[in-house]
């Protein structure tokens, strides 16, 4: 390559690495701690799950809707879409009835949840749901903002794309040649510089992942509104031929026919015979009309396949199928959004030990890297910087920038770890939840921030907040141990497999930051902090 | 370690054109493209989805070249030229 070219995409490399920095880091560390959304979400709660085996089997249906039906009288008419099916814990959601006459009671939407173990219902409110792990998971792609920032989340990853390739360009000679190369002895700088190059290309192939899929979900109404253009400018057009889905029909007339819905289930566990079944959602749609449907989805043979994703829709009255989707009938085309789901969600290669759960740590543990690098990359830029020929003032604005960047991306660990662990201290029928949730985070953080851009000392920034997070992080399993009495050993034995993850990972996020605070505890000051 | 500044575009309005060039020509060069390829088949379903990951690889590889021009009016011209090309292909083949 001509020296023209490598100093052009460094100059890229650098300034497209430096502008989304920022926000890329927000977008890996709420990404890392949205791989656990559903046990953060969990252990926040409160909930006791147990998960083992119980995705297998279909919860009885008659059983379930002879309930709900002496709970709020008929059901004609109604929508009920059963959902957590891992669970011994089966949420409910029952839609208004379609029913053009229905009065009262039957024009109102109820939650529920389900003991499956003795069949009891709970009603529960929507309220109720709001977590951390939410807020997180919308911080993941900047929804507090709205559609914005959804495509401001697009846009980042699509920079971040064009940073990795101009990365790859500019340090594709080096990486080979200094593969490994690691001098953790030397003066800061050459350890910054080791670290973003070697930890760059380790995760490598993780970050291009994130980089192309996050573009691709966050920017697809570029390729929604231009395909649309073959499809007559209609954009429902272009989703019907692109993404066929089952429409339901009209709700029919009332009627009461007797059918048995667990007849039709037990037809969905032998139909795709060759391996095992894993329910995921069922719903019965225009309950107790002529229209009536059920509709069952889930997952065929995790360990085995990488698109096992099966759907049949039934005609509750005659038993036929209305619409059927399962792997074999899936082509190229139908492969393509499954494959960047799966992929960007870490939902594949399941080993039989949790669901899904040691990929995600795998994934955790590379998202975590990559922050690391990003980290690294601005520290590098700024002691690039930090040279005798370049004047004072400039140099003061560019410490102060490095103040502020560290003082914001470092803080978010230890405000996660206390935000958690309110909210799991929180009562359950605590009234204003969303509200106080979303205040304590990212007030917690703006505050938190302020101090230490304040105190202006980037070792104390760090040795404070990895301080923080080992004393809350660890609070975290002991809360759930001697409060709340679901204690580590506890939940792995009653199989309540969510909370026992969630709660090691706090244990573990927990006795890396004292690994750190001990490795850091007697370095002399560098140079680069002494002012 | 910073990039030596000899190499760069010093010339603001030339930046300005080279940024401009990379994104938005870039872009609509990039969905010329994805239309026009689409519009080939009969069916454009398979080349939309194909397009829909392809899509993004080409419009950063866009970008990155388009700083390698040494003229932004040359860049433009080049990537307004193939848009064209591409569009009319669209124009002529689109059902």
């Amino acid at each position: 390559m001509s020296k023209r070219s490598h100093n052009i995409f460094f100059h890229l490399h650098t300034v497209s690495g430096i502008v989304i920095s920022f926000a890329l880091f927000i977008i890996f560390f709420a990404g890392a701690f949205t791989l656990f959304l559903h046990p953060g979400a969990e252990w926040e709660k409160g909930t006791e799950h147990a998960t083992a085996g119980y995705a297998l089997q279909a919860p009885d249906l008659d059983r379930i809707t002879d309930s709900l039906r002496a709970r709020i009288g008929t059901l004609s008419g109604r929508n009920i879409h059963l959902q957590e099916l891992e669970s011994d814990q089966i949420e409910i959601r029952l839609s208004p009835s379609s029913d053009s006459l229905a009065t009262g009671n039957a024009l109102k939407e109820y939650n529920y949840q389900l003991d499956r173990n003795e069949y009891k219902l709970t009603e529960v409110s929507g309220e109720h749901s709001f977590t951390i792990a939410a807020l997180l998971y919308n911080l993941h792609f900047y929804y507090q903002l709205g559609r914005p920032g959804y495509y401001l989340a697009g846009l980042v990853s699509f920079f971040f794309l064009f940073a990795i390739v101009s990365g790859i360009i500019v340090h594709w000679k080096k990486a080979k040649m200094n593969f490994f190369v690691f001098r953790p002895k030397e003066k800061l700088k050459t350890v910054w510089t080791d670290a973003h190059t070697a930890l760059g290309v380790i995760g490598l192939p993780f970050q291009f992942l994130y980089a192309l899929t996050g573009a691709m979900f966050g920017l697809s109404i570029i390729l929604v509104m231009s395909g649309s253009m073959l499809y007559d400018n209609d954009v429902r057009k272009l989703y019907a031929d692109l993404f066929p889905r089952y429409e339901q029909r009209e709700a029919g007339d009332p009627g009461s026919a007797v059918s048995s819905y667990n007849q039709l289930i037990d037809e969905v566990s032998g139909r795709w015979t060759e391996k095992r079944f894993y329910f995921h959602e069922i719903a019965i749609l225009n309950c107790k009309t002529s229209t009536e449907e059920l509709k069952v989805h889930g997952e065929i043979g995790p360990q085995e396949r990488f698109h096992g994703d099966a759907s049949v829709v039934f005609d509750v009255h005659t038993g036929k199928v209305l619409y059927e989707d399962s792997p074999a009938l899936r082509r190229y085309a139908e492969k393509v959004w499954p494959t960047v789901y799966r992929l960007h969600f870490a939902e594949f290669g399941e080993i039989g030990t949790g669901y899904h759960y040691m990929l995600k740590t795998v994934y955790f543990l590379l998202s975590v890297l990559s922050c690391f690098v990003i980290v690294t990359g601005v520290l590098i830029w700024l002691e690039a910087r930090n040279k005798k020929h370049i004047d004072e003032r400039r140099k003061r604005y560019n410490q102060r920038v490095g103040k502020i960047y560290l003082s914001i991306c470092l803080t978010m660990l230890p405000v996660t770890a206390v935000s958690v662990l309110v909210s799991g201290l929180l009562p359950a029928d605590f009234a204003s939840r969303k509200v106080f949730l979303n205040c304590l985070f990212f007030i917690g953080w703006l505050l938190l921030s302020l101090i230490f851009f304040l105190r202006g000392d980037n070792r104390f920034t760090n040795k404070l907040c990895l301080l923080i997070t080992a004393v809350v992080g660890i609070f975290i399993p002991l809360l759930n141990a001697f409060v709340r009495n679901h204690g580590l050993w506890k939940s792995f034995a009653a199989g309540n497999t969510d909370i026992f993850v969630y709660d090691l990972l706090w244990f573990g996020i927990s006795a890396g930051c004292i690994c750190a605070l001990y490795r850091i505890r007697k370095q002399p000051y560098p140079k680069a902090d002494q002012r | 370690m910073p990039a030596n500044q000899k190499y760069l575009t010093t010339n603001r309005f030339q930046r300005f054109l080279k940024i401009t060039g990379g994104t938005v020509g870039g872009l609509i060069l990039c969905i010329g493209f994805t239309l026009a390829v689409s519009s080939l088949f009969s069916e454009p379903k398979t080349a939309l989805l194909t397009f829909s990951y392809l899509f993004f690889l080409l419009w950063c590889a866009l970008l990155l070249v388009a700083f390698l021009f040494r003229n932004g009016w040359v860049l433009w011209a080049v990537y307004g030229a193939l848009s064209i090309v591409c569009w009319t292909i669209f124009l002529m083949f689109a059902p």
